[in-house]
């Protein structure tokens, strides 16, 4: 049930068919499966050929993520793949960085002479209630900012070179409101993130390559801006020029429409089967006095990838059950994004997750 | 237990931005991930028709060279009936190199055009979310056999191990017994639709 998606599940049920591990239900589901699609069943009939060990030593060669001997067991693996992934691009990144644009040390201001910010003082109403006074340079220290995201304190590498937490908030011009989902990349730079379920976002940059961000989001203008280092609000309008066929900048866009059709995330296995996957793979947490049915509420996004990041408790009658939600949800089924306009996005989810005792 | 289209039409969906990402910035790397997710049936579809691991292996490298070359031509639409296609073809040129034959392979070209024109038709069986009085009627002019493959498979719902004891014979047997009877089925349920649409 819980066979966490490494980055393929469908190898992972292979080897867990193969290897006669699947229980019956599940084995007759990856075989009905299979009888869709020729290649599924034609491959599964070739392997059919093999024995298990040597197939999994013919996958390895193969340079895949093959699971060894015990299929899902190779989730830790596959992390500390993804750790290494990362740590290399980063490491790529910093060394370009600094051997194209040598650090400037004097100028730690990029002139922000793009950023428009239009009616901040509505904005600022809504999100920092307690500031109405302050300007928008100056405003938004900490409470604006995502209140799960720790603080990235600024650090000092590679030859005084400060790598900055860049951060800031999008939001939609006409309706004042944080915009999640918004795809925020750095110009000539491959570092991309998405903005949270708050509209904010933030990304770790060498200071001396002065970034420029870009907002893209689809049905909106797309947006070029500078950024300090304190949180700041970036506005972003609806469009209404139609743009040249040959500046559409690639997928989310290529789609749009005047009403965005929009499907919400969902669980891949459907809805009824993940709430059973809920209640009963829940530990009730121990040592509780007087255990009676929880409620928590949890808010997290889904990644075009299906993969629930950012998640954020909103109601929870204890710190036990905050981790034993967010256990589930990560360990839980995937998910299907979000899909705008035919294409996947990132999607917020609500969900309420009831705990009961075991007696 | 129905097989879930939209996630297919799904995963379509992420290949076709990942080819998207890979045209926009070449970075091959994108690509090779992509292929990573799918290298197995590759492997496994030129297993089950060269029946050589050595050269089941050399066509994984052989296939994913076609698609760094085919991606940059074309935005592959479909990439898995793509490697489906390009593997099989490829199976089916070296076979012919080496002289030998696959039975499996002799309406090849002709499967492929149709594939390229129509993509993968599903069975009706596979579509049909129940049995319609006509295909109960196809299922049961089929031999015994294959009844039971189809019944204990579609209606039933069980695997094949479970099946075989039935038939008196093994998994693979019971699968090839109900790919026998599902082409059967196809020509007596047209049949038997086109007769209702006439009445």
């Amino acid at each position: 049930m819980a066979d966490k998606a490494t980055n393929n599940e469908h190898l992972e049920n292979l080897l867990a068919y193969l290897a006669n591990k699947l229980p019956s239900d599940e084995r007759y589901r990856f075989e009905r499966e299979s009888e869709c699609d020729p290649f599924d069943y034609e491959a599964l009939d070739g392997f059919k050929q093999l024995s298990l060990p040597e197939i999994q030593k013919d996958l390895r060669s193969l340079k895949l993520n093959a699971p060894s001997p015990l299929p899902f067991k190779s989730i830790k693996m596959a992390m500390w793949g993804l750790v290494g992934v990362v740590a290399v691009f980063a490491l790529v990144f910093l060394i370009r960085t600094i051997s194209n644009r040598p650090p400037k040390l004097t100028d730690n201001k990029p002139v922000s002479n793009t950023i428009s910010p239009v009616d901040s003082s509505l904005f600022k109403s809504e999100l920092t209630p307690e500031e109405p006074n302050s300007g928008i340079q100056n405003s938004q220290p900490d409470e604006a900012t995502t209140p799960e995201e720790p603080q990235q304190v600024p650090t000092t590498v590679a030859g005084s070179d400060q790598i900055i937490s860049y951060r800031g908030i999008i939001v939609n011009v006409e309706t004042k409101r944080p915009m999640p989902g918004v795809e925020i990349s750095v110009k000539n730079s491959s570092r991309q993130t998405v903005t949270g379920y708050d509209g904010s976002f933030s990304l770790d940059l060498a200071e001396s390559t002065h970034p420029v961000f870009i907002a893209r989001f689809d049905g909106m203008e797309e947006k070029q801006f500078l950024l300090k280092e304190k949180a700041e609000t970036i506005y972003i309008s609806p469009e209404n020029i139609e743009k040249p066929a040959d500046q559409v900048p690639m997928s989310v866009r290529t789609n749009r429409a005047a009403n965005p059709e929009f499907t919400a995330p969902a669980p891949s296995v459907g809805m009824a089967r993940y709430e059973e996957y809920l209640s009963r793979n829940q530990k009730y947490p121990e040592g509780i006095s007087n255990p009676k049915v929880e409620e928590i509420h949890i808010n997290f996004l889904v990644k075009t990838t299906g993969q629930p990041i950012k998640l954020q408790v909103t109601k929870t009658p204890g710190q036990a059950f905050t981790q034993e939600a967010i256990r589930l949800v990560l360990d839980g089924p995937k998910w299907n994004p979000a899909i705008v306009n035919g294409n996947p996005s990132v999607g917020d989810v609500s969900l309420k997750i009831t705990f009961v005792p075991r007696r | 237990m129905k097989p879930t289209v939209k996630q297919h039409e799904f995963d379509r969906q992420l290949d076709r931005l990942e080819i998207r990402a890979f045209r926009r910035d070449g970075d091959l790397a994108v690509l090779e991930n992509l292929y990573s997710k799918y290298v197995h049936l590759v492997y496994g579809l030129a297993l089950n028709y060269l029946r050589n691991r050595e050269k089941a292996k050399s066509s994984v490298q052989i296939i994913f060279e076609k698609l760094t070359v085919e991606a940059v031509k074309t935005e592959i639409q479909n990439l898995k009936l793509w490697l489906y296609i390009t593997t099989k073809s490829y199976c089916y040129t070296e076979l012919q190199k080496e002289g030998e034959s696959d039975l499996r392979l002799d309406s090849w070209e002709a499967e492929r055009l149709q594939l390229l024109e129509k993509g993968i038709e599903q069975h009706p069986l596979d579509r049909m979310s129940r049995l319609t009085p006509a295909v109960r009627k196809c299922i049961d002019q089929l031999p015994q056999n294959e009844k039971t493959c189809v019944e204990w498979f579609y209606l039933k719902e069980k695997p094949f191990a479970e099946i075989a004891p039935f038939i008196q014979a093994d998994e693979a047997t019971v699968k090839q017994t109900l790919h026998a009877a599902k082409t059967k089925l196809i020509t007596c349920i047209e049949l038997e639709h086109g007769r209702q649409s006439d009445e």
